[in-house]
């Protein structure tokens, strides 16, 4: 009975304008009160989360597609899917700005509006009000990450905002020779657009590199990586396990789906991106000295697994990438909780890590579920995105299948060095006055383990919700590709 | 009967069950970990005791029984178990031998008096031992190559944990060496699911669907057959075969480490490889009894040869430490493998025999306990299990036993089988004489025995 009375509520709307009125409700509250700032950005949250939650339960009564539409802000398949992922990342990143010291009704405020416009990125219904969304969302990080850096890291920041800016270029230029093209200003919507056998075949490589410039998966990581382990908490996972993954989100709604023809002449392209980012972050992961360097970049191997699920341009790879990358969200926001809660403690040098196991038992355990889930192993939900990623590619390439099961191989040599040095010597436990975690890290690391083992052992939950979109969209590919050939 | 064969999902569940309160239990009492563990255990055996049971009426009947695991438009999987009439017999082969390695586990632990320190002692242990357990329970039933793959890698898993936390270095290396054949093995299962998924008329995956389906590409009716399935699912048996032979490496390895090593710190050590070599090698028979059709899409004269550098190299090894140590007791877990080879062999030249194969899983199993574990006073209800066992397969078996199979063979395989078979033989009886004449008090008492309880009062 609730429920049909919240349903008629304008809930695109309010997803929207909850953060943005609270994070104006804070801008005029006094930062001498801080507890009333921070009770606001729970409720803010929780009204979110609620708000998400009911366009969940809406979506299994009626999985049509669209799920809700008006002329601005719309919600489908798959955008509900990343949605939930941002719910629970501002989950998890709230509950870690309660060590974060200085000017918090700022950074509260900052925290908030980045939350409005990710999600109206993922709302938006054009491909310019995505692209102003971003633009939006790059800059409160970048002020995020100024003012809140546990170190000086302006050059970085500054780095990571003109590779940024560089790939906003291409996608603005792409856009509009689109418009151009079409000679109709509609400022790019969602779904095919008919005569795109018309344009030429440059615009999709501008915005598909456009798009893997603008949300980092090339070739910049050196520098993301110094930033996450320089900024404050909330802001490097917020950045790592929500905005990065919107781009791959991005890639689908206005790349592929946009100029689907297009994509599927140039699938080999967007594969070779995919095998290129594979072999990258796996080699870098295989060499490299420090704990944190060889996750993150284990992470980003893994990542471009992804990719390659997308350029089958088939159902399964389709549902596999976005699987992977919904995974590798949650994975890699783990990893940096897990990161920092090390470094607060000892060191980050692997050999100096040895024996952790004695001083720390509940972060090495964490540390080889981490490690688990990054070699994908099943019960983790990146062995699910591995699956259906892999199945789709074996379709069109299966050579690529049997050398992208060779570089899992290597990546489990690796990552099997590195949990045995710091799981074994397995010694007894030394009484000593460190504490293993506190419950405020514990808790939104248990809450990520949770989420990775449900989705890993029933997938159902998510891959239900986009299963109709990506039907839909599999159908659209071939009428384009039938109008390309007539 | 059909309702025990329906309830046969609850076997696998008690040691979950275990898992599940091992790891939520902290370190509370001393004995109250390994008791969880013996209970489930000994539960699990019942059940699939019952099970097993209940099929050797005349006409059992079958049963499939399986839930959608995901289920995106084309792409569907499915996770359930089947109770046929191998699966039954792996099952209550995987239930016992786990049973009894409990105990003997369990009485190691009673022995470790005034030790404050001990993997025995944690719960840690005993929750990937349940884990094992449980991946390996329903490995057996699995009912198709999808849920086999996931139990396969939760077994490695579980493997890996269980010996890579050994307190000498041997066990340690033997663990990620271990590993590493196991991701290969695994992944190769990957792509051979996969790869069948693509080929299977309606992406089906289980088991029967496969058999029908290759049965009638060998006969021709679909067309040819690839080779690269069978390519595959050689390279996952290889390497698994490969972890199965490391661990008994580590079997013989840590007899020879045990004077520098007091034994009552890596107690734990030889009977959790003998559980490894048994489970992975189990893993192997169960994979390929229900794969075979795949298999014989390779041709007898590339299957023949790798088969004999296996039996080989299983061979050559318990023979490289010199007499003195060939009749070792250690040795037995190569001797088991050895068996299971022959009867892999014997089992693919045959074309559907496989109850031969039984025979030799079961009478080697016993032949195991007996050497390892169960010494002195359980000798005499071993030796009369292992006779009964025999018999009874014997019986059961019937006509179309081993020699059944054989006598249709070529003259020249029936040379090459049998010349394998002697060596085998002869090392085996050697080393059950050995033991009668240490159980009947001829030789001394066993050394292992002894150093234990040394260890324990130090």
């Amino acid at each position: 009975m609730i429920l049909h009375i919240l349903y008629q509520l304008p809930l695109l709307q309010l997803l929207l304008f909850v953060p943005l009125g609270t994070a104006l409700l804070i801008a005029i509250i006094p930062s001498t009160r801080l507890r009333i700032v921070q009770a606001l950005a729970i409720v803010s949250l929780i009204a979110t989360s609620t708000i998400v939650f009911v366009l969940y339960t809406d979506l299994d009564k009626q999985p049509l597609y669209p799920l809700r539409q008006d002329s601005w802000l719309g919600l489908d398949g798959l955008s509900l899917p990343f949605i939930l992922l941002g719910c629970v990342i501002f989950a998890v990143a709230l509950l870690s700005t309660i060590h974060s010291g200085k000017r918090q009704k700022f950074f509260y405020m900052w925290l908030l509006l980045l939350q409005a416009s990710t999600m109206s990125m993922l709302l938006a219904q054009y491909a310019l009000i995505f692209l102003f969304a971003a633009e939006l969302a790059a800059l409160s990080f970048y002020r995020l990450q100024l003012n809140w850096s546990v170190l000086e890291q302006r050059q970085n920041a500054n780095q990571l905002l003109r590779t940024g800016m560089i790939g906003s270029v291409l996608l603005l230029l792409g856009f509009v020779l689109t418009e151009l093209e079409r000679a109709a200003i509609q400022l790019v919507p969602t779904g095919m657009i008919w005569l795109e056998a018309a344009l030429p075949s440059i615009i999709f490589f501008l915005v598909a590199t456009g798009f893997l410039l603008k949300f980092c998966f090339m070739p910049i990581q050196r520098v993301v990586f110094a930033l996450y382990r320089s900024t404050a908490l909330p802001v490097a996972i917020l950045h790592a396990g929500f905005f990065a993954k919107i781009g791959l989100y991005g890639l689908v709604r206005f790349g592929i789906e946009v100029y689907p023809a297009h994509a599927y002449q140039n699938k080999l392209w967007l594969m070779f991106a995919g095998m290129v980012v594979l072999l990258y972050g796996t080699l870098r992961a295989c060499f490299e000295q420090d704990i944190r360097s060889m996750l993150l970049y284990g992470v980003l191997g893994q990542s471009g697994l992804s990719l390659l699920g997308l350029s089958a341009m088939n159902q399964s790879g389709w549902q596999g990438g976005l699987f992977l990358a919904l995974a590798h969200g949650l994975l890699v926001v783990f990893v940096l909780l897990l990161l920092d809660a090390l470094s607060r403690r000892t060191t980050e040098d692997l050999y100096s890590l040895r024996g952790l196991s004695a001083r720390f038992p509940y972060l090495t355990a964490m540390l080889f579920f981490c490690g688990l889930s990054i070699l994908s192993l099943p019960g983790f939900a990146s062995f699910v995105g591995v699956l259906l990623s892999l199945t789709g590619l074996y379709a069109v390439y299966p050579v690529a299948v049997f050398a992208i099961a060779i570089t899992i191989l290597v990546s489990s040599a690796y990552m099997l060095r590195s949990l045995l040095t710091v799981i074994y010597p397995e010694t007894r436990r030394i009484q000593s006055s460190e504490v293993d975690v506190s419950f405020a890290e514990a808790l939104p690391m248990m809450l990520l383990l949770a989420f990775l083992l449900l989705l890993g052992l029933y997938p159902s939950i998510l891959s239900n919700i986009s299963q109709q979109a990506i039907v839909e969209a599999m159908i659209r590919l071939k009428e384009a590709l039938a109008v390309l050939s007539s | 009967m059909i309702e025990v064969a329906k309830l046969a999902w609850v076997i696998p569940l008690f040691p979950l069950v275990s898992f599940l309160v091992l790891i939520s239990i902290g370190q509370s009492s001393r004995f109250l970990p390994a008791l969880f563990g013996l209970c489930s255990s000994a539960f699990a055996f019942c059940g699939a005791l019952i099970v097993y049971l209940t099929r050797l009426v005349p006409d059992a009947l079958d049963y499939y029984f399986a839930i959608h695991w995901m289920d995106t438009g084309r792409f569907s999987l499915k996770l359930g178990f089947e109770i046929t009439e191998q699966n039954a017999l792996l099952l209550v082969i995987v239930a016992g031998v786990q049973f009894f390695l409990q105990c003997a586990l369990y009485r190691h632990m009673r022995l470790l008096v005034g030790i404050t320190h001990h993997r025995l002692l944690s719960p840690s242990f005993w929750a990937s031992l349940a884990l094992l357990q449980f991946a390996t329970l329903w490995l057996m039933i699995a009912d198709n190559l999808f849920s086999l793959l996931l139990f396969w890698e939760f077994a490695a898993i579980s493997a890996f944990l269980l010996l890579g936390g050994t307190v000498s270095g041997g066990g340690r290396q033997t663990a990620v060496k271990a590993f590493y054949a196991d991701r290969i093995s695994g992944l190769s299962l990957l792509l051979l699911v996969i790869s069948l998924w693509w080929r299977m008329p309606q992406h089906v995956l289980d088991f029967n669907a496969i058999h029908t389906v290759f049965e009638a590409r060998t006969a021709g009716v679909f067309g040819a057959i690839s080779v690269a399935p069978a390519c595959l699912l050689l390279v996952a048996i290889g390497a698994k075969l490969w972890s199965a032979r490391l661990y008994s490496i580590q079997l013989y390895q840590q007899r020879r480490e045990n004077a520098l090593v007091p034994v009552s710190r890596t107690a734990e050590v030889a009977p959790i490889s003998v559980l490894l070599v048994c489970f992975s090698s189990l893993a192997v028979v169960s994979l390929t009894l229900r794969m075979r059709d795949v298999l014989s899409a390779l041709p007898l004269g590339i299957l023949l040869p790798l088969l004999g550098i296996a039996l080989l190299l299983m061979f050559l090894q318990p023979m490289s430490g010199g007499s003195r140590l060939l009749l070792h007791p250690y040795r037995s877990g190569f001797l088991y493998m050895y068996y299971l080879l022959l009867g892999l062999a014997a089992s693919l030249l045959g074309a559907k025999g496989y109850l031969d194969w039984h025979l030799l899983v079961t009478v080697s199993l016993l032949l195991l306990w007996q050497l390892t574990w169960l010494r002195r006073r359980l000798l005499f209800a071993t030796s009369l299990l292992l006779a009964l066992g025999s018999s009874f397969i014997f019986l059961y078996a019937g006509s179309e036993g081993l020699w059944g199979e054989i006598g249709v063979l070529p003259h020249w395989q029936l040379l090459v089988i049998s010349s394998f078979l002697l060596p085998g033989l002869l090392t085996t009886l050697l080393a059950v004489g050995k033991v009668v004449i240490k159980a009947t008090g001829v030789g001394k008492s066993s050394a292992g025995t002894r150093s234990v309880k040394k260890g324990s009062r130090a």
